[in-house]
């Protein structure tokens, strides 16, 4: 089998990546039997990792905030504050 | 200059030959099959379903039908009856069928791989996979090394480099547990005939400086090294997906950027001097924009009301509807916003007031509300319209309270109202079992940079994609505690740009502008519209989002 290392369009592969996997990409692709395979082996603390989909936790709580402030507290909600003089707090009469 | 023109018109002619020409309009409707992994009577079962319902959502972007099947129930000779298939390797180690195998192996049709499992097709000599696809793969990455409290960051393949961005991936150590939020493994894949395969993004480990293929493609089969489904957000690689499924599918929608704004939980309390100064603002500036509203106040415990419980139908929310008309009257249109954005008589999790809590999800126990059905949900939906439209007002769509509401109420609301207007979140079941040993249920939020035309649960969705101006102020109200700030948002549109049709759409509360709050909202406000504005996006209404 053939594999001749490529060099990404962009130039951006690295020497010691790119020789690595030349390496095991030979020793792989000699090695390769048909029928089922054996997996490659994960990565170190593979055990640690928690994989959740979806958005992460702070996109997560993004959607989640109240927005009070203690003014509202017995606001009246018929005092209209853009009216001059009027900060609509107290009851109306 | 002859060698760069003749260097130039080979490199043309190759890209053409193995199919790397500019995407062609497409006329019809993409019929596309989602594998997903789903191996029985494990944990994970309904992890890789929980991917596929996100990867469904936004091929609802190109209208695109599609089916949603299991790996293991693949038929011989499926992938050739569908214009695209998409095979979301979630398990490591998932038993592949044979069949899948054999046809993923010699099908002319679009393929599209991700992660894990590409060994099975890659290492099997019978499959002759390096020779035929141009690629090999050698084997996984993940973290450098095992993270502990002296080093809680070992560093990873996490920077996705695509239109001169970095989309760097999530990642968070626990101290306590040890444990760490992020997807940090990739599949590592070299050109081995670049006449035949191409590295189209890469991926770089910002520790080591190595730098690997992130997207591969060969004719019409497509190797991502990562699943892009994983802790997303505004900035992440997620987006570089969004934007290459146009190139996939063959579908070249124009470049276009469109921006929207939402004024966001305007009930009964709002400040009518806060909304007319925004409104007075958008409209001095002609920008079109929406307001969130919740038809009915409640404070079901009397919360902000000495004890005492108030109810304020929108009748009688005079501020309210001031507030309301001074908004239409000059280009806003009527979102509607929950019901009563609470549920009944209990902290959900805050106040029991409207605008604090969720509606249609019980989130302290993290599951339905206890009355969750169609029926409940459709009457609560329709009293809500009913009341604004009895008031004069009619709502363009519909936005679940926190963006968190049950299956069935999301399917519910596509039957009362067209559009939704809001990130969404999906469930593996309509009522989930997050916690059980086998097979437990994931809910899924998902945001969207484009339409949806029609997502898993059968809503149109318009995007909510760059998330709101926030300030620490927790001394006077505990729940908002940290800061975001514009130009937070800013960044975030400027990720926007790198999908073609990329929207830019913020929520903004009037609440900031409340001189009690002691934030520069307004000011805030003004410069975030300015800069979106300058990035070259254009605003628009919902009822005008296609």
């Amino acid at each position: 089998m053939k594999f001749r290392l490529h060099s990404i369009p962009t130039g951006q592969l690295r020497p010691v990546l790119g020789a690595g996997i030349a390496c095991a990409l030979m020793a792989f692709a000699a090695l390769a039997q048909a029928g089922k395979v054996t997996p490659p082996p994960l990565p170190p603390g593979s055990n640690l990792v928690k994989v959740e989909p979806g958005m992460d936790r702070q996109e997560q709580k993004r959607a989640d905030r109240a927005h009070h402030h203690k003014g509202q507290n017995s606001k009246d909600i018929n005092k209209d504050d853009s009216e001059v003089g009027n900060n609509g707090k107290g009851k109306s009469k | 200059m002859k060698y760069f023109l003749r260097s130039f018109a080979f490199a043309i002619a190759l890209m053409l030959a193995i199919g790397f020409g500019p995407a062609q309009a497409q006329t019809v409707v993409p019929r596309t099959l989602v594998l997903y992994d789903a191996p029985p009577g494990t944990e994970f079962e309904k992890l890789g379903m929980g991917y596929a319902i996100m990867l469904r959502n936004l091929l609802g972007h190109f209208d695109a039908t599609v089916d949603l099947v299991p790996v293991q129930n693949y038929t011989a000779g499926k992938i050739n009856t569908y214009d695209a298939t998409f095979y979301l390797g979630a398990y490591y180690g998932n038993s592949l069928p044979a069949a899948f195998l054999s046809d993923a192996a010699t099908t002319q049709k679009t393929l599209v791989w991700f992660k894990y499992n590409i060994w099975d097709l890659a290492w099997d000599a019978s499959y002759n996979f390096q020779a035929t696809r141009g690629f090999g793969f050698s084997g996984l990455r993940g973290m450098n090394s095992v993270p502990n409290s002296g080093n809680p960051t070992p560093g990873f393949f996490d920077t996705v480099s695509y239109k001169n961005k970095p989309f760097v991936k999530y990642y968070q150590f626990n101290n306590a547990t040890g444990t760490v939020n992020a997807d940090p493994d990739i599949g590592v894949t070299a050109i081995s005939d670049p006449a035949k395969a191409m590295a189209l993004v890469n991926v770089s480990n910002s520790k080591t400086g190595e730098v690997a293929p992130y997207i591969v493609r060969s004719g019409k089969f497509w190797y991502f090294a990562d699943m892009p489904f994983s802790y997303i957000g505004p900035r992440d690689r997620y987006l570089v997906l969004s934007d290459v499924l146009h190139d996939i599918l063959g579908i070249s929608h124009p470049e276009s950027h469109k921006a929207l704004v939402r004024l966001e939980d305007v009930g009964a309390l709002v400040s009518v001097q806060a909304m007319k100064t925004l409104t007075d603002y958008l409209s001095g500036k002609k920008i079109p924009f929406s307001v969130a509203t919740i038809p009915y106040y409640v404070d079901a415990l009397g919360a902000y009301n000495g004890g005492t419980p108030q109810y304020v139908p929108l009748s009688q929310a005079t501020n309210l509807k001031k507030s309301l008309d001074y908004a239409v009257a000059r280009g806003g249109e009527i979102v509607m916003h929950g019901y009563t954005h609470q549920y009944s008589k209990m902290k959900n999790p805050h106040t029991g007031v409207s605008g604090d809590d969720y509606e249609f999800w019980n989130i302290v126990a993290n599951s339905p509300v206890a009355e969750d059905s169609t029926s409940w949900v459709l009457g609560r939906l329709n009293a809500g319209v009913a009341d604004l439209v009895n008031n004069g007002y009619s709502p363009v769509a519909w936005e679940a309270p926190h963006y968190h509401g049950s299956a069935l109420s999301s399917k519910a609301a596509s039957t009362v109202f067209k559009t939704t207007y809001q990130r969404v979140v999906y469930f593996t079941a309509d009522n989930p079992n997050y916690n059980a040993a086998v097979s437990k249920d994931f809910g899924v939020g998902q945001i969207f940079p484009y339409v949806i035309k029609k997502d898993y649960y059968g809503q149109r969705v318009i995007p909510e994609s760059l998330g709101n101006i926030e300030y620490d102020i927790r001394a006077i109200d505990p729940t908002s505690n940290y800061n975001y700030t514009w130009q937070d948002i800013v960044t975030n549109a400027q990720y926007a740009l790198t999908v073609r049709d990329g929207y830019a759409s913020f929520f903004f509360h009037p609440f900031w502008l409340e001189p009690e709050v002691g934030t520069p909202g307004f000011a805030d406000f003004q410069k975030l519209i300015d800069a979106i504005t300058q990035l070259g996006f254009t605003w628009i209404a919902p009822s005008q989002a296609q």
